[in-house]
């Protein structure tokens, strides 16, 4: 995902918010835009509930607080474009040949469970009294926490990946040759340009 | 008696000076955040991401018109604005197969189904004004089978004139992806 390619960009537009001293130059693209058109192939969910709680003490009016339950799906698979998958006869036999490259996050799926507040007025705020941009914090969260995880998901992404492979091969009556690789082929480069994973 | 009225207007001034610096003092104060997250299951899956697309929401309040400002004119009070980013593709790739492998090897694209929104993460969101912010959470929230941000999205997709260009992709890439076993 991070091979960014840009299609169809329409407009950008800068949109500067100015309400106190410490001016914030937001630049928001209030367009959707196409960020890739690469193919994954996803074969494994993870699923993570998330929490996220805010509480601001109040000297004589009641505490306030904020309390948010998320739950997270996050797909793991595999580029298509640095897959090989294709179907070859050997001594007469037709093999389903799969060459995956290591299995890599691919996508999140969050969606928001319960929302509690003591207010409904009240907008969590950090430390120094400024704002919290609640999804933000969560989403890096949740990175952080799933890369705790990065081994086991990988090996399971594997196993389920075995799985799918062999059931597609014994459907259309095919042998199956499968491999994984560590590393993404790199392209034809010129000797002494490190290749880079 | 000019005593006892100083008095009384210092303890009102008194009073209304702490009013205000506590007001000052609470709106400036900070919270503390607290957050926990924990894997839950595993499960195995089957969905060919063919696309992926980063899409804003941005829904507003008005206050009612202002009569001093002529009366049709309405006024911003609030807003919430929330930046996905947004995965597309089939879900049970391999069902697809079966259904549609003869359109495939045949080259006959158009006959393929639309991708859906496989994916949807809110990498940033703002609730400013009179938006709760919790109303503003509840974008994502499940209701009657659907979310509403999904909703928001492709109909964001469809006017920023991008959803043609991506069904046209996801079904090439579906094609491709079932004609490797064409005979």
């Amino acid at each position: 995902m991070t091979r960014a390619l840009l299609a169809g960009l329409v407009l950008g537009i800068a949109l500067a918010g100015c309400t106190d001293d410490e001016t914030e130059k937001i630049e928001h693209q209030i367009v959707s835009k196409v960020k890739s058109d690469a193919p994954y192939l996803a074969q494994l969910e993870a699923v993570y509930g998330v929490v996220f709680t805010n509480r601001k003490e109040n000297m004589v009016f009641r505490d306030d607080m904020y309390i948010r339950k998320d739950k997270a799906s996050v797909y793991y698979g595999y580029g298509l474009e640095d897959a090989e998958i294709e179907v070859v006869e050997i001594d007469g036999e037709r093999v389903l040949r799969v060459r995956l490259p290591r299995p890599e996050q691919i996508s999140i799926d969050r969606q928001t469970l319960q929302i509690e507040t003591s207010s409904p007025r009240f907008k969590p705020v950090d430390t120094d009294g400024a704002l919290v941009n609640v999804d933000k914090e969560m989403n890096e969260h949740l990175q952080s926490v799933i890369e705790n995880y990065e081994t086991r998901t990988v090996e399971m992404t594997k196993n389920m990946s075995r799985e799918y492979f062999l059931s597609l091969a014994q459907r259309y009556g095919l042998r199956l040759d499968l491999k994984f690789g560590e590393r993404v082929a790199p392209p034809e480069e010129t000797p002494g340009e490190a290749a880079e994973e | 008696m000019k005593s006892v009225k100083l008095i009384g207007i210092g303890a009102l001034v008194g009073i209304i000076l702490a009013v205000a610096i506590y007001i000052y003092y609470e709106s400036t104060k900070g919270g503390t955040t607290a957050q926990s997250a924990g894997l839950v299951e595993f499960r195995p899956i089957d969905k060919l991401f063919t696309s992926f697309a980063y899409v804003p929401i941005l829904d507003m309040n008005f206050s009612s018109a202002d009569i001093s400002l002529g009366g049709g004119d309405k006024t911003l009070s609030g807003y919430c604005w929330r930046q996905y980013e947004v995965g597309i593709g089939y879900d049970s790739a391999s069902t697809l197969f079966e259904k549609h492998q003869e359109a495939a090897c045949a080259g006959r694209y158009e006959e393929l189904p639309s991708p859906i929104v496989l994916s949807t993460n809110p990498v940033s969101s703002e609730a400013f004004g009179d938006y709760d912010r919790a109303k503003c959470d509840r974008w994502d929230k499940e209701f009657l089978g659907t979310r509403r941000s999904r909703l928001r999205i492709v109909a964001q997709l469809k006017a920023d004139g991008q959803w043609g260009a991506i069904v046209e992709n996801s079904r090439k890439t579906l094609a491709g992806f079932i004609r490797i076993y064409c005979e």
